[in-house]
């Protein structure tokens, strides 16, 4: 084993990161990573294969990522069985399944950029609900990795182990597991090429600054797509999982029949889920649905559909059935 | 962007506009980045349904645009009904040749293109098919319910599978952005389709 493995971990923040100070808690470090994890997603050239592990099922991708003047734009495509592709851009989501013949475009959250500028990760948060460890170094693609394991300490939230490019903290190798360290998915690059944009001329990365009172732009016209900070739209949720909190609303239309829908987004910190409620005459889906690593809980209130959806345990949903609509007598 | 612009877009890339039409959606292209863009994906999309194999990004077709027109004769013949061969990559599914289109694609999309008459003024070129335009494939709302994607509910019905589709990308439009799910949020969509 050379001496950089060896001594790598130690002087990870020193050496690859200087003239930052750095949180010496193994939680403060471990945001650090996250964020720069984030940007490396967003903000790198990206070209790589990928094995997809879910249900015991194995599944190959490709995808194809560029990040120039801006604009960001993706491609991910199937390697096996049909070949099916996601395109998207700065606009709009595109999915196709060519022997289907079937292709459904959705149009981009406008203000979703200026979402990552308020979602700082917080440390102190993290390390309530994860055991932060940093679990040396490895090697996935042919490229060095740096490994950092987040246990849940409940059955509330999934666990994770990432495999960071040692250069770029490029996600390599991403694992989801339980609380009973049973794997969940995997994701792992077998091959990629990485490369820093020539003109990148836009940074999603949080700013010094950026707070969270601070008012999102409120974006109207063609995509009828409201956000706001404003983190209360008339619902009382009661016995929100441990941990989670109401991190973003945004108000949309439906694209058929044009009822308004909110959508909350509920966040440890690093686990996500949303809740959609919007107006229905009947009940769509009751219940669990789950599909491999995703969860979705929905119930019918008063009128109401409320849905639950995200890369959580079933657990961390089923809470939406105590959810009602304020009124004088359950306003808190 | 107009329901009738994605309309013309796509029966251009069929091949599937008169003169006044190709000529009116033609300078529209030169004038409007954004539909431009559009029709980058337009392309995209269907050279992914009829198998073509992905190239990078957009401006990359472009850039094979131009070679192909580096190698394919053109005869520029203004306000007359032409017909030349095409790449056989760039055969829309109707089979129809689509000259005309494609030299609009590589004047509008392209910059610095080598035009044959070295100048950078639009090939007056017209449309070799003229055929009764047919209904936008590719507009810009939802076109198709997707197929069942394999999400296991005690009601297994198209609608509610396309219902948790759509709110999954909405979920991973902020999931994406935020907290640990940075990395490849969608290859769910991509991964999950086989029963």
């Amino acid at each position: 084993m050379t001496i950089a493995r060896t001594v790598l971990p130690a002087c990870l923040i020193l050496s690859l990161f200087a003239g930052r100070v750095v949180a010496e808690s193994p939680s403060g470090q471990a945001a650090y990573w996250l964020e720069k994890m984030s940007q490396a997603v967003h903000e790198l050239n990206y070209d790589g294969h990928f094995v997809y592990i879910h249900n015991n099922n194995i599944e190959s991708l490709r995808t194809v990522h560029s990040f120039e003047d801006g604009q960001e734009s993706e491609r991910l495509f199937s390697q096996n069985g049909e070949a099916r592709e996601l395109l998207r851009d700065d606009v709009s989501m595109t999915r196709i399944m060519p022997r289907s013949k079937n292709i459904s475009t959705n149009p981009r959250m406008p203000d979703r950029t200026s979402f990552s500028a308020f979602f700082r990760l917080d440390p102190e948060q993290i390390s309530r609900h994860y055991d932060v460890r940093f679990q040396g170094s490895d090697r996935v693609a042919d490229r060095m990795v740096n490994v950092i394991a987040f246990t849940p300490v409940d059955n509330l939230r999934y666990g994770y182990r990432l495999f960071l490019d040692d250069e770029f903290a490029f996600p390599l190798q991403w694992e989801m597991f339980d609380h009973e360290q049973e794997l969940v998915s995997r994701i792992m690059f077998t091959n990629i090429t990485l490369s820093r944009p020539a003109n990148p001329s836009r940074s999603v990365a949080a700013k010094p600054g950026d707070a969270a009172g601070a008012e999102l732009p409120v974006m109207q016209g063609k995509q009828r797509i409201r956000s706001t900070n404003k983190l209360d739209n008339g619902w009382n949720f009661g016995d929100v999982p441990e941990g989670y909190t109401v991190r973003h609303l945004s108000t949309r239309n439906h694209p058929q029949n044009n009822q308004e829908i909110n959508q909350y987004l509920f966040s440890d910190g690093l686990s996500s889920f949303s809740v959609f409620i919007e107006v229905s005459d009947k009940a769509r889906l009751t219940g669990k649905a789950r599909l491999g690593a995703l969860n979705a809980y929905g119930v019918y209130v008063d009128g109401y559909q409320l849905t639950a959806v995200g890369e959580v345990p079933l657990e961390a949903l089923v809470f939406i059935s105590n959810t009602k609509f304020k009124t004088a007598g359950n306003a808190q | 962007m107009s329901l009738e612009q994605n309309t013309k877009l796509s029966a251009l890339i069929d091949d599937e506009l008169d003169n006044h039409e190709f000529n009116g959606i033609n300078r529209q292209l030169e004038a409007d980045s954004e539909l431009r863009a559009t029709l980058n994906r337009y392309i995209i999309i269907s050279e992914t349904i009829r198998g073509i194999p992905p190239e990078v990004d957009a401006a990359s077709i472009a850039s094979r645009v131009s070679a192909a027109l580096e190698s394919e004769p053109v005869v520029i013949a203004p306000g007359r009904i032409r017909q030349r061969g095409v790449p056989s990559w760039l055969k829309p599914v109707a089979g129809a040749a689509i000259a005309a289109s494609v030299a609009t694609l590589a004047v509008v999309n392209v910059t610095g293109l080598s035009t044959r008459s070295n100048t950078s003024e639009v090939f007056p070129v017209t449309a070799v098919n003229v055929q009764p335009a047919a209904v936008a494939p590719f507009a810009s709302q939802q076109l198709a319910m997707p197929a069942a994607t394999n999400w296991k509910t005690a009601a297994d019905t198209p609608e509610i599978e396309e219902e948790l589709n759509r709110l999954l990308i909405d979920h991973s439009e902020y999931s994406a952005q935020a907290g640990m799910h940075a990395m490849l949020p969608y290859a769910s969509f991509v991964s999950y389709d086989q029963k």
